[in-house]
């Protein structure tokens, strides 16, 4: 009497080394923990190029594969019907790039934020408004100093501390943040996309 | 006197969180940052960006948490940067950096503008729907390429040739 062997594919998965299993791709649960692992060790891909790439593979291979070696097993599905795995080569050019890129990203979020927020405020005329405030609660022409506007940049501090969940003014809990929800939306997106193009190319290991 | 300054200084507050409120939207419902970060698609950080991020929020470093610390920074900085931002333009201090730094800082706010166009364009699904209509299925980069220049051809008309 064989065993029933539960797969779970999963969506996608990042990898450092070159060798791929079905243990990557999918989580294996077998009653037989010797065939789980076993199952677990079988070669799927290796990618061989010396850069980053990134590879589908459709259930369907990942069945065949188990078949080959388990003739008799009875195969439970769950999850994804393909699986995309990224490789992810770590050459010290590859790492020193990827620093450089983080940089510049982090900087556009900086810089670019500033930029934006100023061009909010020329857009609205917010010293104008705010020096026509300070007059309208005190009588007083404020000039180019007005309390008005310490109090505004230190709310727009703390609104954004607090939309963000951030540290100081949010609770500091696990809770994802919005950017971290919408990263995880975005890799979905991407996956999905990724996943339908390499089916459409017939890049998508498969079993024909 | 103190009351009226307690209430300016209170709306002014409440002013500045609504519009953080409504910038934070904007930014997540765009979702530039997801999309830049995605560039580098493999999330594998140098590990010090990844030790900076769980240094700064004691947050965990292992598997997907990594790219949860990057995206916290990310976060941190455009915070930052919205802080320093509209202190910068509300009482207009003096830096002193130069041409260099005038050069770095709107070169870098050009690129924060183009992405927020890009992104505005993908939430709209401009480019799906135009290559449906004009039935260009391929070349589509093309087509993106040449509305980037337009941008730029735009953006030079519009500070020498228009002078608005």
């Amino acid at each position: 009497m064989a065993d029933s062997l539960y797969v779970w594919v999963k969506q996608s998965e990042c990898i450092s080394t070159p060798a791929v299993y079905v243990g990557t791709v999918a989580r294996v649960y077998c009653s037989d923990k010797g065939i789980q692992d076993k199952i677990k060790s079988i070669p799927v891909y290796f990618f061989s190029e010396r850069e980053n790439a990134g590879m589908t593979f459709s259930v369907l291979y990942i069945i065949s594969l188990i078949q080959t070696e388990y003739p008799d097993i009875e195969i439970e599905l769950l999850g994804e019907t393909s699986c995309i795995v990224y490789y992810n080569c770590l050459t010290p050019k590859g790492r020193l790039m990827q620093l450089l890129y983080f940089i510049l990203v982090a900087l556009i979020a900086l810089l670019g934020a500033a930029y934006s927020i100023m061009a909010y405020n020329t857009d609205t005329g917010m010293t104008e408004l705010l020096q026509a405030l300070h007059k309208m609660f005190t009588g007083r022409e404020s000039g180019d100093f007005s309390v008005g506007m310490v109090s505004y940049s230190i709310g727009l501090l703390f609104g954004m501390l607090l939309f963000f969940n951030h540290g100081i003014v949010g609770r500091k809990n696990k809770e994802p943040t919005p950017l971290q929800v919408q990263m995880r939306e975005y890799e979905e997106e991407v996956n999905t996309a990724a996943m339908m193009d390499a089916a459409r190319k017939g890049t998508m290991r498969d079993v024909d | 006197m103190w009351i009226r300054y307690t209430a300016l200084i209170l709306i002014a507050f409440v002013a500045g969180i609504s519009i953080a409120g409504a910038f934070v939207a904007f930014i997540t419902l765009i979702g530039i940052l997801p999309a830049l970060a995605r560039q580098e698609r493999f999330f594998a950080y140098p590990s010090v960006v990844l030790r900076m991020g769980a240094w700064l929020f004691g947050r965990e470093t292992e598997g997907a948490g990594s790219m949860a610390n990057v995206m916290y920074l990310y976060e941190s900085l455009i915070i930052a940067g919205v802080f320093l931002g509209t202190l910068c333009s509300l009482f207009e201090p003096t830096l002193h950096l130069g041409y260099g730094g005038l050069t770095v800082f709107t070169f870098l706010g050009g690129m924060y503008t183009g992405c927020l166009v890009g992104a505005l364009e993908e939430t709209l699904n401009v480019y799906p729907i135009v290559s449906r209509r004009t039935k260009i299925r391929h070349g589509m980069g093309y087509v993106l390429t040449a509305a980037a220049a337009g941008k730029c051809v735009g953006s030079i008309l519009y500070f020498f040739v228009l002078k608005l």
